[in-house]
């Protein structure tokens, strides 16, 4: 949570510009990085993180402070422009629509990790889960965000959120698993 | 296998937005005016309101399209179950097609048995009236 955010949001409510370009400078990366992950295409990514604080901005009068952070909100506003985003454009999100340039970044990073697990495949395990578990995953992992927080971006409880970040982490270990299996019976028929 | 996932999870924190981007989307932000408190009585409260009335006249006049086109083409006639047996007409074209087998000899025996009948009921009659 940014240093007095509150007092922040409270002078953006009044019309102060500055005040909120302090918001949107703080939580402009975490909310482009979980667009992109979600979209994996750059231009989209930074159309609808454009809009998700232009909305914000716009909408700021109807916020309330609830004990947790702004960036709750924003990623609420984030969720439900990806799914107009879907929904408008009639299209889902499949491996072979991803920006290379997203893992290409992730892939120079991951030469410096002691795995033996190919970034390809993770891309794909990651696409194959549900949209909540991706949320879950990007706003735990990537985000560092806890669980109260992830609950209130996503309108869920507690309970629900762990449950949500246990699945997803046994379904990604199960896809990894099954691909490392093909990749063997491949290699033994070769 | 858990700890390598979750390695791979941070190392997407290395996704950032374009610089060029950033300053480009904050300044148009910044210089769009907010919703006012009466931006949101409008859409909050009227707007909602011409939604529903509009939603409402849109559904109202369907159902008039619908009743009003029942009506104009005669239910009846497009009612299977009704179709032959409330026609005229069909009811008319039913009775040419029946076939009567009343014979003249059958007329004439049912008009003497008649009178006999009568004539003997009469006897009985005035027996029982001795």
């Amino acid at each position: 949570m940014l240093e007095g955010e509150i007092k922040l949001i409270e002078q953006a409510k009044d019309g102060h510009h500055e005040s909120f370009g302090k918001l949107y400078d703080h939580y402009i990366t975490p909310i482009y990085r979980f667009v992109m992950v979600k979209v994996n295409h750059r231009d989209d990514a930074e159309d609808l993180t454009h809009e998700v604080f232009l909305s914000a901005w716009q909408n700021l009068k109807n916020y309330k402070f609830q004990g947790f952070p702004f960036s709750s909100w924003l990623y609420q506003i984030a969720r439900n422009k990806v799914i107009d985003h879907y929904r408008t454009k009639k299209m889902h999100s499949s491996i072979d629509d991803v920006d290379e340039n997203i893992f290409e970044i992730v892939g120079a990073l991951e030469k410096g990790l002691d795995t033996s697990i190919a970034l390809e495949t993770v891309k794909e395990a990651i696409a194959s889960l549900s949209p909540d578990q991706q949320d879950v995953l990007v706003m735990k992992f990537v985000e560092d965000l806890n669980n109260g927080e992830i609950a209130t971006a996503l309108k869920k409880s507690d309970g629900a959120v762990r449950l949500l970040q246990h699945r997803a982490i046994n379904n990604l270990k199960a896809k990894l698993i099954s691909s490392e299996n093909n990749e063997s019976k491949k290699e033994l028929t070769s | 296998m858990e700890d390598q996932l979750i390695k791979i999870l941070k190392s997407l924190k290395s996704i950032v937005p374009d610089q060029e981007f950033i300053s480009k989307s904050r300044n148009l932000i910044l210089s769009a005016p907010q919703h006012t408190r009466g931006w949101f009585i409008f859409h909050g409260g009227v707007l909602q309101s011409i939604k529903m009335g509009a939603a409402l006249t849109l559904a109202s006049g369907l159902l008039f399209i619908v009743l009003g086109g029942i009506s104009f083409f005669n239910v009846r006639n497009l009612s299977p179950v009704m179709l032959s047996s409330i026609n005229s007409s069909n009811i008319e074209a039913e009775a040419d097609s029946v076939d009567f087998h009343i014979q003249l000899g059958q007329a004439k025996y049912d008009v003497d048995s008649e009178k006999e009948i009568g004539a003997k009921i009469d006897e009985l009659l005035n027996n029982l009236s001795l």
